[in-house]
């Protein structure tokens, strides 16, 4: 384990109240965006990254993970998809009662077809582009993709997390590589131009 | 090197996870084949272009960070926890060296017992003991002597 969140955790452990301030500060970037993209929105994110904390402090004189980071993307991991689970169940109530009421139906949780989020907000730059491509990917893909990106979470790390083979995670990985790849394809053929 | 297999190698590689005597198959599968190139450019510009910005309102940074103080253990009992095991080898250690004396000191176990048997007496007795205290059993016997003999 990085030495700065053991000490963090011993020093907490023994009555430092404030000791976890730091990892609250050093993770929230890579612990909020992923739980952003891998939800609906600010306010999910918002809940769920909450959440994943309270959880982490309730069971942190259990951790004996190595990583301290990977710890809170798995406790994310669990209560992004309980919260998919939730949300279908409304969803699909909803929907079979026919979201007469104004409320979301399944039509309203689906993507508008022939326009991708890049287009939606009118952004063109890589990132922009990259972002619109992993929003079409599988939640697998997306979150082996995601977890890699921002956590720099291993393969075996993310099949512990999403419990299959570290192949499977490798296949999938490879698939929204194999997506992006026709979205730099320009910018990779100009960079073998310049180079050559 | 098959490039499905070179591209799950490249993946590899990335997260550090490739076996060192794969390193250098790949290198020359890379070397050679353009479409695995691509892929791994790919790879290294997702890495660059996707980066952390998002962060979460203040309001639920407070509520943590809030959740965590009032979370954390109480100083004490930790660290009374953390010697739990030395007190234990402390407390045995002093048994045993209290064994070991006594073994070696039986007068003093003998004073125990005459100081324990005192407390059972009654007042009056305990002052005859706390008078005769001091004397040597030739001492009280002659003073015992003496006394009759008078009488």
């Amino acid at each position: 384990m990085d030495k700065q969140d053991a000490d963090c955790i011993h020093a907490y452990l023994n009555g430092d109240a404030n000791a976890l301030e730091t990892l609250v500060e050093k993770y929230k970037r890579p612990l909020y965006s992923f739980i952003l993209k891998m939800t609906e929105g600010r306010e999910d994110a918002d809940e769920i990254f909450q959440e994943t904390w309270f959880r982490a402090l309730k069971n942190v004189h259990k951790f004996q993970h190595k990583n301290f980071l990977n710890w809170l993307f798995r406790i994310a991991h669990n209560l992004v998809i309980d919260r998919a689970r939730r949300n279908k169940k409304n969803v699909s109530m909803q929907s079979s009662m026919g979201g007469e009421d104004g409320t979301n139906t399944l039509e309203d949780h689906l993507a508008a077809p022939g326009i991708s989020p890049a287009e939606e907000v009118g952004g063109t730059s890589l990132g922009v582009q990259i972002d619109a491509a992993v929003e079409m990917l599988s939640p697998e893909q997306k979150e082996v993709f995601l977890l890699r990106m921002y956590g720099g979470v291993s393969f075996k790390e993310i099949a512990k997390t999403q419990k299959c083979s570290i192949n499977t995670c490798l296949a999938r990985m490879q698939y929204a590589l194999t997506k992006l790849r026709s979205i730099l394809k320009e910018e990779y053929k100009e960079l073998q131009e310049a180079m050559s | 090197m098959k490039c499905e297999k070179a591209e799950k190698h490249i993946l590899l590689q990335d997260s550090g996870e490739l076996a060192d005597h794969l390193m250098s198959p790949l290198a020359m599968h890379l070397h050679n084949c353009d479409p695995c190139q691509q892929f791994q450019h790919t790879l290294l510009e997702s890495h660059n272009s996707v980066q952390s910005t998002e962060e979460p309102s203040i309001k639920i940074m407070q509520n943590v960070l809030r959740e965590a103080r009032q979370n954390a253990p109480e100083k004490s009992p930790a660290a009374f926890g953390a010697l739990r095991p030395l007190i234990g080898v402390a407390a045995s250690l002093l048994i045993g060296l209290g064994v070991f004396f006594s073994a070696f000191n039986p007068d003093q176990v003998g004073m125990e017992l005459v100081v324990t048997e005192m407390q059972l007496l009654k007042s009056s007795d305990q002052l005859v003991s706390i008078m005769y205290e001091g004397f040597s059993e030739d001492d009280l016997a002659f003073n015992f002597f003496m006394t009759y003999e008078g009488s």
